[in-house]
Order: structure tokens, then sequence, then C-alpha cells
């Protein structure tokens, strides 16, 4: 179990003790010397397979009403690769030129822009730019994470001994979901909690302070929950879709049907029944209950256990990663898209109060396919920033020398 | 930078691990709910699903038509829609309003009423044309159209109108038969298919499947009506009915050679309520041919006879004296009896047959019992066993009291005189044509038994004749045809027991022509307001349909010799 | 090399896919299209029945009657020609 999480990782470091998470910088080595292709391998082949069966699905799912989906997802997917390619190589050094607060401006921007636009189905959640809707909360999952590391990785040790360290993150965090519940959106915030505090635990964050922080947030989920009353109506739903099926379950009856009459194999690709116009949203929010109807337990297992190689392959990188703001960044990184995926999965099964959270690479939409691109491209290029920081001594070597000259 | 105090001692690597394997938690949690549904509830969740996803056709099946026997529609189904609205679903009231208000037949106002009466759910319009339906089905989709319902739903057809009616009956608007013939056959005109389903997708469409093939087992019913004999028979009727005001009329035409039925009509005409199967009533003298045929035919009777009438008043039995008024002949020949419709004649005759040759006879000809048509709440008539009989009970049935019959065991009793002696099995159904090709033939010519012998058929045919021609039934001759056939004036039952004048059954039935008889006739009229005879109100109705039925099927006069004689006289 | 094979996997799988939902979109085309026949089918009868009921033989003999002057011929004046 030990091994789970470093196995893949130990190649190329020699492991260091725990302070080495703290070393500075350990990829100003590397920035100086001529510019090499940064690719890991498992992170590109998951990723690969997620955009090649995300689009099946997609299509399977969508197509039937309308093929226009696939078309577009296909653009955006291109879209996201070539974003992911160019910051899989670029990303840390263009990150050098400018503080990730500003990152956080921008997204503010954006989350109030959006407060202003035309509802879409009652919810501000998208900025209409013609080709396509930009979704605001996609990018500020992105921006989050990569503020939060990098104030992380500048405080270092100092975090668990004043709980002040933690205001400067909690306050932007804590706008940031303000500006996104605004929209109406509860999925995101409360999915983007867990990682950013799953970050300040791993940072080094007084276990007591994040307790507070705990109890703290329980007031305002209670005051989001009765103060927006389809909310509740939803939370209850999920808890017996069948009763409330004739009105705020039927999203989830439907789900279950679909998920239940997958059985082990599932009825086939592309057999699915209860995408012909039955289940709403079939093809974004949904898309899960689609798969298990098409490929039955087997074929999802297999795409859970896709989703937990990525966790595990993350985790391990940002373990390997001696540089705290990169070890950070992949982490949270990580989370965000594994647990997004899990809280997707779990709202389809009834596990969770349906909420309106796509499942990274399979749901349609823009935004959402994008970003989880560039999140992987921020990762990989992270990793591979580590990977060569961390490569074996003769090239440390040539680099002093070339230094020298 | 350890804080040494801190029992959990900060190991970013560690920490990470620890969340790493929190976040496997989920995954696993996934994975064991997901195994439950797809394995434990599968069978529950799937059986759901199908019922969500696929439903039965059975509503989607026009009914089979009722067609006369040359084909003409007599009864038709169309789809067409019903159109409802769910209050709670409408955007915008006005807007839709009146766009129903521009479509439908009615006014806005009106659907507004029923906006206000109605609770969240009403139907505006039912039978909705195809057009309309067109238009509506355009907007469903639209923000105007919402809330709005259009609903399958099948409208019967009659398009000669009520021509028919009676024997037809009525069909809902769910293809369910609710009388006559439509719920007789309606196994046969709605087939059912409820094994049959299809997929369909949300807002109503189905979705093609080849497994599905249209599989139409819908029968179409030919009836051995005629349309047009049907017409004939009902616009003579419905004069009659203004002439005499009876409180029921009644007109039946037969084919004697194969028991068809070519036409019944009845008044007042409701759907289901064809009184040539269902109404029962003492015959009178029409009932005469019957007694003298079956006399005749035992033998204790012959044409030669001389039949003595006792002053026209004949005591048959203690204190029950017969008057005849319409004659003042010592003795009649039995043509004569029949020409004269003298009771006293019929009911010595009767007496001579004996009650139990009678009965064997009446039961021979058909009464008593339901024909095999057996139409819906067809009476079977009534004949009391012969063991019960009186003197005066055998007398007097031999003119035709004290028996109940329906116009169809009459019609069917005159036709095997008319057919040389053969009761047929009556038939108003002539075949069922399936959608996929089969064809039920159910009118085949069918002899149910020998009454009469042939001899005796063709006696009676002479002294029917002679009837038409010399006696009460003069009014039906038809130049250059033969016509045979019998008055009948019945009293009925009055409330208080014995007959009563006032209320009474005029009748006329006979065929013609006489050689090779084509159509069976009888009519009746019970209880007309104005006081009639049979020889006046029912034997010109005799004479006006079968002269119809003469020219529509092209029958050559039997007697053109008369033709002659008749044109001579005129000139 | 494992890209290739992915790739290969999906593009099959996808054929797959977009064969079933072919058939199931023409299966909608033709569901459709049978509605629209039935409609027609519909709006056809109710013309049919239209023509039905003014050829039948109470409207005729009322026009033929009322309009035309028309009497009904009696059966002996009927010549049929036999083949």
């Amino acid at each position: 179990m030990k091994k789970l999480f470093s196995k893949s990782a130990k190649k190329h470091t020699f492991r260091p003790k725990q302070t080495a998470f703290f070393q500075p910088s350990a990829g100003r080595g590397a920035s100086r010397q001529e510019w090499t292709p940064i690719m890991d391998q498992k992170l590109a082949l998951i990723t690969f397979i997620f955009i090649c069966f995300g689009l099946v699905f997609t299509y399977s799912s969508s197509a039937f009403d309308s093929s226009s989906y696939f078309t577009r997802q296909i653009v955006f997917d291109t879209i996201g690769v070539a974003a992911a390619l160019f910051l899989s190589q670029f990303y840390v050094k263009i990150q050098r030129s400018f503080s990730p607060i500003w990152l956080m401006y921008i997204t503010w921007g954006f989350l109030i822009a959006v407060l202003f636009t035309k509802p879409i189905a009652n919810v501000h959640r998208w900025i209409d730019l013609g080709p396509f809707n930009l979704q605001p909360s996609e990018i500020a999952k992105v921006t989050l994470v990569l503020y939060v590391a990098h104030y992380l990785g500048q405080v270092q040790g100092k975090l668990n001994k004043n709980w002040k360290m933690l205001a400067k993150p909690l306050v932007v965090s804590g706008i940031t979901f303000v500006l996104i519940g605004l929209a109406p959106d509860l999925g995101t915030p409360l999915l983007m909690a867990a990682v950013l505090i799953a970050m300040l635990f791993v940072a080094g964050a007084n276990l007591k302070h994040l307790f507070f922080l705990g109890l703290a947030a329980v007031p305002v989920l209670l005051y989001q929950l009765l103060f927006y009353g389809y909310r509740l109506k939803r939370l209850l739903s999920f808890l017996d879709p069948e009763a409330t099926a004739s009105t705020t379950g039927y999203q989830l009856h439907l789900s279950f049907l679909a998920v239940g009459s997958g059985g082990w194999f599932g009825k086939g690709l592309g057999n699915s029944e209860l995408k012909l116009e039955y289940l709403p949203e079939a093809h974004t929010d949904f898309i899960f209950s689609i798969m298990c109807e098409e490929v039955g337990l087997i074929g999802v297992l297999c795409v859970v256990a896709l989703f937990c190689w990525l966790l595990i392959r993350g985790v391990s990188l940002a373990r390997a990663a001696r540089n705290s703001f990169h070890s950070l960044t992949i982490f949270g990184l990580t989370l965000t898209i594994c647990l997004q995926a899990f809280f997707n999965m779990g709202m389809a099964i009834g596990l969770l109060p349906p909420k309106g959270i796509a499942l990274p690479f399979f749901s349609y939409g823009g935004s959402s396919v994008i970003m989880t691109l560039v999140m992987m491209g921020i990762i990989i290029n992270m990793a591979g920033t580590e990977a060569q920081a961390q490569a074996p001594r003769h090239e440390d070597f040539t680099d002093f020398r070339n230094r020298n000259r | 930078m350890l804080p040494k105090k801190n029992p959990f001692a900060f190991n970013a690597k560690a920490r990470m691990k620890l969340c790493g394997f929190l976040c496997l938690i989920p995954p696993l949690a996934i994975g064991i709910r997901l195994f439950y549904m797809q394995t434990f509830l599968y069978d529950e969740l799937s059986n759901k699903a199908d019922r969500a996803i696929y439903n039965f056709l059975k509503e989607d099946r026009l009914r089979g038509q009722i067609l006369d026997v040359n084909g003409n529609y007599l009864a038709e189904s169309v789809r067409t829609h019903s159109c409802g609205i769910n209050k709670r679903y409408v955007k915008d009231k006005e807007a839709t309003i009146s766009f129903l208000a521009e479509n439908l037949p009615m006014p806005k106002r009106e659907i507004e009423k029923l906006w206000k009466e109605k609770g969240n759910f009403f139907f505006v319009a039912k039978k909705i044309k195809p057009d309309v339906y067109m238009k509506i089905r355009s907007v469903l989709r639209k923000p105007l159209g919402q809330g709005l319902d259009l609903t399958p739903e099948y409208e019967r057809i009659h398009p000669y109108g009520t021509s028919a009616l009676d024997i037809l009956g009525e069909a809902n608007s769910k293809n369910k038969g609710l009388s006559g013939l439509e719920l007789m056959y309606n196994d046969e005109l709605s087939q059912d298919i409820s094994k049959r389903r299809a997929k369909r997708a949300r807002r109503g469409e189905v979705i093609y499947d080849r497994s599905l093939k249209e599989e139409k087992s819908v029968g179409n019913i030919y009836l051995t009506i005629d349309a047009l004999a049907q017409h004939y028979a009902e616009a003579a009727l419905d004069k009659a009915v203004q002439d005499y005001e009876p409180e029921r009329g009644i007109i039946v035409v037969q084919e004697p050679s194969t028991g068809r039925i070519l036409a019944a009509a009845s008044s007042p005409r409701e759907d289901g309520q064809a009184l040539a199967f269902q109404f029962a009533y003492e015959p009178g003298s029409t009932f005469k041919t019957i007694s003298i045929a079956s006399a005749l035919d035992s033998g204790a009777v012959s044409t030669e006879d001389m039949i003595d009438m006792d002053g026209r008043k004949w005591e048959v039995a203690p204190r029950v004296v017969l008057q005849d008024k319409q004659h003042k002949e010592e003795e009649l020949s039995i043509a004569d009896i029949m020409a004269l419709s003298s009771n006293i004649g019929a009911g010595k005759i009767a007496l001579e047959l004996g009650s139990k040759n009678l009965f064997y006879y009446m039961k021979a000809f058909g009464f008593g019992t339901k024909t095999d048509i057996n139409f819906n709440g067809e009476s079977k008539g009534s004949v009391a066993p012969y063991s019960k009989w009186t003197k005066v009970d055998l007398a007097s049935k031999g003119y035709g009291y004290g028996v109940l019959l329906t116009p169809i065991q009459l019609v069917s009793a005159y036709s095997a005189i008319a057919n040389g002696g053969y009761l047929m099995q009556p038939h108003l159904v002539d075949r069922i044509e399936y959608a996929n090709g089969k064809v039920d033939k159910k009118a085949k010519p069918q002899k149910i038994r020998r009454v009469l012998k042939e001899s005796t058929t063709e006696q009676m045919k002479e002294i029917l004749e002679y009837v038409v021609v010399e006696g009460s039934g003069k009014r039906a001759q038809i130049p250059g045809y033969g016509v045979a056939g019998k008055t009948g004036t019945a009293e009925k039952v009055s409330k208080e027991g014995g007959y009563a004048k006032r209320l009474h059954v005029v009748s006329f039935c006979g065929f013609t022509p006489i050689k090779d008889p084509r159509f069976t006739i009888l009519i009746i009229l019970d209880n007309p307001k104005k006081y009639t005879f049979g020889g006046t109100a029912a034997a010109p109705i005799f004479k006006q349909v079968a002269e119809g039925l003469l020219t529509m099927y092209g029958v050559a006069p039997d007697q053109p010799e008369k033709l002659v004689q008749a044109d001579a006289k005129k000139k | 090399m494992k890209f290739i094979v992915v790739f290969l996997v999906a593009v099959f799988a996808f054929g797959v896919v977009m064969m079933r939902i072919e058939i199931n979109r023409s299966g909608r085309a033709i569901g459709k299209l049978q509605t629209e026949v039935a409609v027609k089918e519909a709006r056809n009868q109710y013309l049919e029945l239209e023509n039905a009921r003014l050829a039948g033989p109470e409207i005729v003999s009322q026009f033929a009657q009322e309009h035309l002057h028309l009497r009904r011929t009696p059966p002996q004046k009927v010549i049929v020609l036999e083949d």
C-alpha cells in the first residue's frame, strides 16, 4: 500500500527528506538549458483514453437528438488539446512572469460578468460568446488551485503556527465561492472547498484550524440549503427519487432506471434507450447514467478505475515534486479532476444530491472540456519540469558547465 | 520547523498519501453502489425502464369498417384527436386561447369559460379534424403550444347518417363497440393486439423498429344489407310513420332462397335497437298463413274443403264466441278464409289440425327459438307447450293470438313458403374480410330443415296470390308481378285483459314475384294512433318497397300478360 | 503504440455507436413519417367519407327528385339486357 503513491515516481527521485518539500524552486536548474519536450507518458495516455472515449460517449448520448453536440465537442477537444500541449511545455516559464493573484482578479471579473447575463434555465452560469458559452466557474477551479498552491508554496512551513496565515487564501477562495454561489451554483464551491481543505491540510495547516474552519462552513451550507428552496427539494429528491419522480426527482429517477437497466455488461454501445429524449441532460450531467446503461457494470468500473489511476499517478507525481508550488498544484488539480468525476458519478447513482457538476472529459461542454485539458497540461508541465530538474547528475553537471561559460 | 508538541508530525508526503487514500473511498463507494444497482436491482429497474420506454400500440389501430353487401361504407373509423389544456404549463394564457379560438370551431369566450370552470386539466375540443390537428401539432413544441395536449381518439362515422344505425350500433371514441353489430363483432373489428409493443421517445414519437411490423388483423364486416334496399325500406317506413304515427314501425326484407336479410328498418331508429330481432308481438292474421299451411301440409284439410261459418257466430267454448263481421257467407273455402281473413275459419282449421301438430309445425318454422343471427337482445318469442293449450287457445293460435313472434321469425316462415318449403338460416353478416387477406364467409345459404312439402307451398302461393288479387291485400298489387301476401290487423292485449280495439298491430307479410320469389317483405306498424287496417296501411308500403327492389335488382315481370291486360284497361 | 491501439478501439466503438444511433434516428424518422401518413390518411378518409355520404341513396334520390325532377322507374319498365 505504501508503494501505491510512490512507485511510479521513484525512478526519478532519491526520496528526499521531509524538508526537501520546501526546497526552493527545483526547476531553476532546468530553466536555462535548451528546451527539451516535456511529456509524461502515462498521464498523456490517460488523457488520450479519456478524450477518445469521452467523445464516443458524448456522441452516443447526444447524437440521437442532434449531432451538433458531437462536432462542437470535437472542436472543444481540439482547442483543449492544443492548449494542453502548449501549457505542458511552457506553463512554468509563463507563470514566473506574473503573480497568480492576477488570475484570481480575472476570474472574479468573469464571475461578476456572468451575473449580469441572461439566465439560462434560471441560472447565471454561462457567458454567451457567440460560438460557445463560457462558464467562468470552470476557469475558477483552475485559477483558485493555482493561486492557493502558489500562496502555500510561499508561506511554506509557517502555516501551522499562526492561523492568520490561513486568512489570505480563505478570503480569496471565500470571495470566489460566494461569486460562484450567486450564480446560483452550490456544487462547484462544495467541490472546490474539499480541494482547498485538502491542499491546506497537505501544506501543513494546523488540524485545529481546519476543524474550526469546517465548523464555520456548516451554517453557511445550512443557510444555502434553506434559503434556496429548490436546493432543499433537490436534496430531498435524491433520497427517494421514485416518490418524487413526477416533479423534482424526475431526472434522478430516470438516471436510476438507466443505471439499473445496464446490468453486468450493459445494453451495448449506442444502445441506450433512456437517452431517447427521456433522460434530461443525458449528454452533460447525467452522461454517466448513459454510460452505465450502455457498457454495464464492467465498463463503468473500468472508467472509475481510470480515474483512480489518474488520482494515484497525480498524487505520486505531487509527492515526487520538490518544489512545493509544483507539488501542491499537481496535487490540487488532480484532486479537482478526480473528485469532480466522483462527485458526478455519485450524483448519477444517488449517493449525492444532483448538483449540476460535469463529468470531466465525458460531459459535453466547451468550458469544462477545455479547462480539464488545461489542468492536465499544467500537471504534465509541472511534473515534467520536476522530472527534468531531478534528472541524473551528469546533466546537472553539464548544466553547471554551461552556466560557467 | 517541526512543532514538537504536535502529535501529528507534519509531513507533506504522508499527508498527501493520506489524502490520496481518502480520495479512493468515494470510487470504492461508487463501485459498491454500482454493483448493487446493476446486479441486485437489475430486474426491478430494467422492468421499470421497459415500462417507461415501451408502450403498447393498441390504441393506434383503426377499427374495422362495416360495409353493405356492395362495399358501401356504413360505418368507418377515423383518427381524430381531442385537444386538452394543462393549465399549469401554459405560458401565455391569452395567446394560447386566441390561437385555439382561431383554429377550433368555438368562440374565445367559450374557451375562457371552460378555463374558469374546469380544473387543472380539461378538454377544449374533441373530434378535431386532421387539418386543425396539424396546425395545433405544429405549435406543440413552441412556447405558444405549451400546456396543450393532443390525445388520439377515434370517431365512428356513418356516411349514410342514421341509415341502418339500428343494426350497426355505436362504437365509442376508444374503439369499443357499445351496441348492435359493433358490440357483437367487437372482437373482429378491433383485434386484441396488446402484445405488440413499440419503442417510443418522448412527446409521443414512436421509433419504428423492423421487428415491430404492422400486423393488421382487424376485420371489415360486409353485411347482407343492401344500402339501397335499406334506404327504400327506411324511406317507406318514415312515410308510414308520418301518415299513421305508430309507436313502432318495422320493415324486414329477406331473400327467400338464401335467407339473407337485405334490409331491416326500425322506427324509432336508435343505435342497437333493431326491432326486427328484438320486438316480439302477436302476429294476428298474418299467422293464418302458417296455421293453414300446416293444416294443408299435414293433410288435416285440403284446398277443396269448405268450412262451415256457424252463422258467423262460432261458440268455440262455452261463453267464448268468435264473430266474423267482414263477410256474410255461410261457408268458405280455405282460399276465401284467407282472402276475407276469417277468424272462425282459421280457428276451425286449427282445431282440425290439433294442438300437437300445430305445435310441431310452429317449432319447425322456428317460432319460439332464437335465430342463429343471435343479435344483441334478440327475442325468441314465446310458444307455450301444447299440453297446456285449451281448445280456445288452439283456435286462437289458428288466427295468430296467444303466440309471440319476432319479425325475423315470421319473415323466415314466409320465405319457407316462398322457396319451396325450406326454413333458411337468416343471415345478416355476409363475410368478414381480415386485413391479412383471410375471408370468413358467414352467409352461406343454409337450409335448416324442410318444413313444408313442395306441393303445399304451391297451394299456399296460389292462396296468398288470391288474397292479394281478390282479398284484403289488393293494395299490394304490382302490375306485371305476382304478389303473394297476407294482411294482419291484430288487437293487442290491453292492461285490463282481453283484447282492446284501440291498441292494435297492423301488418303485411308477402313475397314477390310468385314464380321464383326474390323478396319476402314484412311490414309492421305497431299501435298506430290513427286506426287503420293491414290492407289499407301496410299493403301499400309493401308495394312501394317491392317496386323499388324489383327495379333495383332488375327483376323481370313474371306475369307480363297481366301487364298487357292492365294496359288494355287503361285504354 | 498504446496510443494507436486506444485510438483504433475508440474508432471502432465510435463506428458501432454511430451505426446504432443511425438506426434509432431513422426509426424515429420512419415513426414521424408514419404519423404523418396517418394524419394524411385520416384527411383522405374524411374526403372519402364525404364522397360516400354525397353518393348515399338518400341524398342522391332526394337531389334527383327535387332538382332534376326525376321519378323512380316502375319495375315493369326496366329492361334487363342479359349477356
